[in-house]
């Protein structure tokens, strides 16, 4: 990670090194952790075994919360994972996936405070397993997150 | 047309797709049972799912002649060559012609 690099560049890289700590050996349920990417990626479910967790950081703006600093915005992200899954398997590995995102975010949250700045106060804000088309062998979860950060 | 007038002429369909190459022989197998040989179409096509890390894979259905198969059940497999599929959803089904959405 360059600190030439912007504060929101930062996060999303200090995010994939949070998920890249997601591994059995690690004890969670799911080697997640072992692609994690920040770049925008498409994956064959017929070649491939082990799909990428993509990270998009994207959408900010200024936080309307009184008593932080005026400079201090938000900005939001998207984790986004998917696994190679079959007909008996595909809910439990989502959950399974989303289990240990969770996990993984809250091994890293401070005690919750509105003015914390950096990859400390990124929190995730909702889920969701996207709906698997009808005999695609993969399925995806998609979390929503947001984090607050000082400008540079 | 009667029931029986669009079986006869499924029947001629599929046996003249086997000719051309475009419907193939395949192996339909539920549970633990014996394979059950039958003819089949395959229509392969892809699809996705995600935004960011996109997963594609295979959009696979295929038809079976009910004189053949007479009522394809979920989760059977069907085997074509060292194709293998399990039968996830039915998509459309009339007198003759059972088509399902198939996961492998």
């Amino acid at each position: 990670m360059a600190d030439s690099d912007p504060v929101t560049w930062r996060l999303a890289l200090a995010i994939q090194s949070l998920l890249q700590t997601i591994t059995k050996a690690n004890g969670y349920r799911t080697d997640i952790g072992l692609n994690v990417l920040v770049e925008d990626d498409q994956s064959d479910s017929k070649l491939e075994t082990v799909l990428p967790v993509v990270i998009d950081v994207n959408k900010s703006q200024r936080t309307a919360q009184q008593g932080v600093n005026s400079r201090q915005r938000g900005i939001d992200f998207t984790i986004e994972s998917g696994t190679v899954a079959s007909l008996a398997n595909a809910k439990q590995l989502a959950h399974q996936i989303l289990a240990d995102i969770e996990k993984a975010m809250d091994r890293q949250a401070p005690v919750s405070s509105s003015s914390t700045s950096g990859i400390r106060s990124a929190k995730l804000v909702s889920s969701e397993i996207l709906k698997r088309p009808e005999g695609l062998p993969a399925i995806v979860v998609q979390c929503k997150g947001t984090c607050n950060y000082l400008p540079d | 047309m009667s029931n029986v007038g669009v079986a006869d002429l499924d029947a001629k369909i599929f046996a003249g797709m086997m000719r051309s190459g475009l419907a193939d022989d395949a192996a339909y197998t539920e549970g633990t049972g014996s394979p059950m040989p039958c003819r089949v179409i395959v229509k392969r096509d892809t699809q996705i799912i995600g935004e960011y890390g996109q997963v594609v894979g295979e959009r696979t259905t295929v038809s079976f002649l009910r004189a053949e198969v007479p009522t394809p059940k979920r989760s059977a497999t069907v085997t074509v060559g060292t194709d293998s599929w399990t039968l996830e959803s039915k998509q459309h089904e009339d007198e003759s012609v059972s088509e399902w959405i198939v996961n492998g």
